[in-house]
């Protein structure tokens, strides 16, 4: 007679079989984790046309990682240094560096981009000054825009509520003080809480709209000339020089509208690539 | 006598009967005469005479007068077909001959007569009457055949696009189409060209797509065809305007738009249409939405017969999708769609260092093929800007393909076995409705040591020598900022507005409150209050032995009563002084007297050095609570 298996027993080694399979397949690297080591190897093996086509094909995938925008810049920069170069890599490059610094949590990662971008910005101006044209990157921005820079949406929700409750309080002291310097003072600091409300309040909506309807964008073209709506050349406005940051407001069949300085019009849509936030 | 004498006497001889009889023979040879001119000429035709059931033939009759215009011309006997339409055109023909004017007025009838039993038939005789007379022409005999049967039929002598005018651009065309025999040719109706309802009067243009939802890249055939009336003459096109579609790429799949591209017919509605194929085109669409083809316009010359005169086909929309990010190959570029195939050649094989070899790529395949291909960089070799030749135009099934050839020059400055890798071009199949990938692998080209190496000092410096290194891991992202005004919004409002609506709660509370309070201590000093009061003490004193006390709360109710009601203070008045007061604010004198002497009575009561009687007391309350009741109801 063959002996029955104890059922403890086998219980037992089912579990450690599960166990071991979730630990199998959580160890078990993703699509996009291959993809990317595929690119980084790539690029140590100095192939960084290949790496190009692996790390945008992660973009395709929808993967937002500080990581893979840095070395997808710098695999930009490999196509040009091996002497590959196609037109607008450079601008591809400043725009993974830039998408990087934008995203990063690292600040060694945050200071390389930054510094990368620079060396990047630096040969565009050679060549543009080599070229006979102007070199100015950042034509400076308008005052509104500027001002709701000064803090994050979220700073501008605290200032307002901030303000609020400052506004509140004054109100109370005003209210129940019974000497007049007290009084005073209680609705001098209401009439600065109540500014500061305001002025938090409109400024988180105005950041809050900004952050809806403008997308930061980098110029990834040989240059970009500003057209009107109608797709003419805006007279006199200077081309958009690549690896520039706009301002993308809108698209429209084939053509986007940017913001770069003060400069507001149409360039192709392929021109200016979004940076992920 | 003399000789004219004589010739006279002569005639005479002749008798005048003679020459009644040369009158009326030189007459009816003038009748005769005139009758041959006023006979029209006729013809009646049919453009087979063999045919099978379903089949149509043309019935055709031409009259023409040089005196009058021919008009009502019948078809006569018909059995055996169904008449799907006829046209009719009066003509007019001008000629000078040796300076003389001679005009004919001429008649030409199509009848459309559809065959709808076997048998052998008689059409006609077709009559037409020309003046007061009315003419006849035929029969014709025409045999019909079981469906199928029926012999190949020819050319249309009655082509529409045969008669254009000057302007007419189809002419060439029609004059190539006649030029051709076409054996083949079976001029039946085509179900494929078939439509429910003419789009407009006499002619019309007509489009189709053969697809309404494809992918970025994807093939989409659109056909503009004209569909005439068979029963009209050619109208005529004038002032082409071609469609246009700018969010695709078009290519035609004609050599030449303007040459012949096939003849059919077509029931539309169930008359028959002659249906010309104008342009053929493959449409790639380069974004994803609902993307839109113009319509072709023409306008058609003889707008006697068709009205508006302006034709346009419909407007075609294309849903356009992206193909599937499932699953989507590395390096697929949008747009890629079709199906490719990429061989390469690679030659010289074995070079010095920083020489050059050929590599030519060859791509071929239908549909959206690459413009451009991107090599594959690597350090050590160069590829030069290609020369690229393609021979692509339209296919079998009217699909757009070819060949795409890139010859490329690549500098190789590394020595030893280069591995030139391999270039792949990913696309999207529509047919199988999958990803594909065609690869194309350029070997190992062998390098070797340059007699003259490239000095180290030569090479440019690299602007980008102090680049960051490459990161190994993901991650290293921040993660998302939070918006608290739109991911709590209602925190956020509560932090907004929680002080100063707390402020404006207590300011408002301590208000009401006041407001209330205040509200209550001015109800409480008020006159009615007191008279409400005073009738109570009254009453209550009433209801008590004391009848002092019962006389003074009397006095106190009516003297409150007075203040309520009359807006006089009698306190004081005593002795016909309260009476007056009374009667000056409107009191009538009888009410004033009472209270005047209920006042009267109860001073005396109250004061009296006897006790005063209860009864009495409690009797003149009575009395003081009906006068009271005169007051109010004098006010």
């Amino acid at each position: 007679m063959r002996p029955r298996p104890r059922p403890v027993l086998v219980a037992a080694l089912v579990a450690l079989s599960v166990v071991a399979g979730a630990r199998a397949v959580a160890a078990a690297p993703t699509e996009d984790e291959t993809l990317f080591a595929s690119a980084v190897e790539r690029l140590h093996e100095g192939k960084p046309g290949e790496a190009i086509a692996d790390f945008e094909a992660l973009a395709d995938h929808g993967v937002v990682d500080a990581t893979v925008s840095f070395d997808r810049g710098l695999a930009y920069i490999g196509r040009v240094r091996v002497g590959a170069e196609q037109p607008g890599d450079l601008g591809q490059a400043v725009h993974g560096l830039v998408e990087a610094r934008t995203l990063a949590a690292d600040r060694s990662l945050t200071a390389e981009a930054t510094r990368a971008i620079g060396l990047v910005r630096a040969e565009v101006g050679r060549r543009r000054v080599r070229a006979g044209e102007p070199v100015e990157f950042d034509p400076g921005m308008a005052l509104g825009p500027a001002f709701l820079r000064l803090l994050p949406e979220d700073g501008w929700a605290i200032a307002g509520i901030l303000g609020s409750i400052v506004l509140g309080v004054s109100l109370f002291v005003w209210r129940s003080a019974r000497e007049r310097r007290a009084r005073i003072a209680a609705i001098v600091t209401a009439g600065v809480g109540g500014l500061l409300l305001v002025l938090g309040t409109t400024s988180t909506f105005a950041t809050q709209q900004q952050r809806l309807t403008v997308t930061p964008g980098v110029i990834v073209t040989a240059g970009a000339h500003p057209t009107d709506d109608r797709g003419l050349v805006v007279a006199g406005a200077p081309v958009i020089p690549e690896a520039a940051d706009v301002e993308i407001l809108g698209h429209r069949a084939g053509w986007a509208q940017v913001r770069w300085g003060k400069v507001v019009a149409w360039i192709p849509a392929g021109a200016a690539r979004a940076v992920a936030q | 006598m003399s000789g004219g004498g004589q010739a006279a006497a002569c005639l005479l001889r002749l008798g005048w009967c003679r020459w009644l009889v040369l009158a009326v023979l030189v007459a009816l040879t003038l009748c005769a005469r005139t009758a041959s001119a006023d006979d029209p000429e006729m013809s009646a035709t049919v453009d087979a005479q063999r045919l099978g059931v379903g089949e149509t033939v043309r019935l055709s009759l031409h009259v023409a007068s040089s005196r009058h215009q021919p008009g009502h011309a019948q078809p006569g006997n018909t059995h055996g077909f169904s008449v799907m339409g006829s046209s009719s055109g009066p003509t007019q023909q001008i000629s000078i001959t040796n300076g003389r004017m001679v005009s004919q007025h001429g008649l030409d009838v199509t009848w459309t007569l559809r065959a709808e039993k076997v048998g052998t038939w008689s059409v006609g005789p077709i009559t037409v009457q020309v003046g007061s007379a009315t003419y006849t022409a035929g029969p014709i005999r025409i045999v019909v055949v079981p469906a199928g049967q029926g012999p190949p039929r020819g050319p249309d002598p009655f082509d529409p696009f045969g008669g254009g005018g000057v302007f007419d651009p189809f002419r060439s065309l029609l004059d190539s189409m006649n030029a051709q025999s076409r054996p083949t040719d079976r001029y039946g109706v085509d179900p494929k060209l078939a439509l429910d309802a003419p789009l407009g009067t006499v002619a019309f243009l007509h489009a189709t797509a053969d697809a309404t939802s494809v992918v970025v890249g994807q093939q989409v055939t659109v056909s503009m065809y004209i569909y005439v009336d068979g029963n009209v003459r050619d109208p005529g096109m004038v002032d082409v305007h071609e469609a246009t579609a700018a969010d695709f790429v078009k290519k035609t799949l004609f050599e030449d738009d303007n040459a012949d591209h096939g003849f059919s017919r077509a029931s539309v509605g169930g008359r028959v249409f002659n249906v010309r194929l104008l342009r053929r085109w493959a449409l790639f669409p380069i974004k994803s939405g609902d993307l839109t083809v113009s319509p072709m316009e023409m306008t058609l010359q003889r707008t006697r017969v068709t009205g508006e005169p302006s034709r346009k086909s419909e407007l075609l929309t294309i849903h356009v999708t992206e193909p599937p990010a499932d699953h989507r190959p590395v390096g697929y570029m949008l747009g890629d769609v079709g199906k490719f195939a990429l061989s390469a050649d690679v030659t010289p094989r074995d070079i010095e260092q920083d020489g050059a070899v050929g590599v030519t790529l060859t791509l071929q395949g239908t549909g959206n093929l690459p413009a451009m291909i991107t090599p594959a960089a690597q350090a050590g070799i160069e590829w030069l800007a290609p020369e690229v030749h393609e021979k692509v135009g339209a296919t079998k099934d009217d699909h757009f393909g070819g060949s795409r050839t890139f010859a490329y020059v690549v500098r190789l400055h590394t020595t030893g076995d280069v591995r030139l890798g391999s270039i792949r071009i990913p696309f999207w199949d529509p047919a199988a409705n999958r990803y594909d990938v065609t690869t194309a692998d350029l070997g190992v080209v062998t390098v070797r040591p340059g007699a003259n190496p490239r000095p180290v000092t030569d090479l440019p410096p690299d602007p980008f020598a102090m680049m960051p290194d490459v990161r190994t891991q993901m991650g290293g992202t921040r993660p998302p900022a939070s918006r608290l005004a739109s991911t709590r919004p209602g925190l956020f409002w509560l932090g907004l507005t929680a002080t100063p609506l707390a402020f404006v709660l207590f300011a408002g509370m301590t208000w009401a409150v006041r407001t209330v309070r205040e509200r209550a201590a001015r109800v409480a000093a008020s006159p009615e209050t007191e008279l409400r009061a005073r009738l109570a003490s009254a009453e209550r004193a009433a209801r008590g032995d004391d009848a002092r006390a019962i006389a003074a709360a009397t006095a106190r109710a009516i003297e409150a009563a007075t203040v309520v009601y009359a807006e006089v203070n009698v306190r004081d008045a005593r002795g016909g002084e309260a009476s007056r007061r009374l009667v000056d604010t409107g009191i009538s004198e009888d009410t004033a007297g009472k209270v005047d002497a209920l006042l009267s009575e109860c001073e005396a009561a109250r004061f009296s050095p006897d006790a005063p009687d209860r009864t009495a007391a409690r009797a003149r309350w009575e009395q003081a609570r009906d006068t009271i009741r005169e007051l109010r109801r004098g006010t």
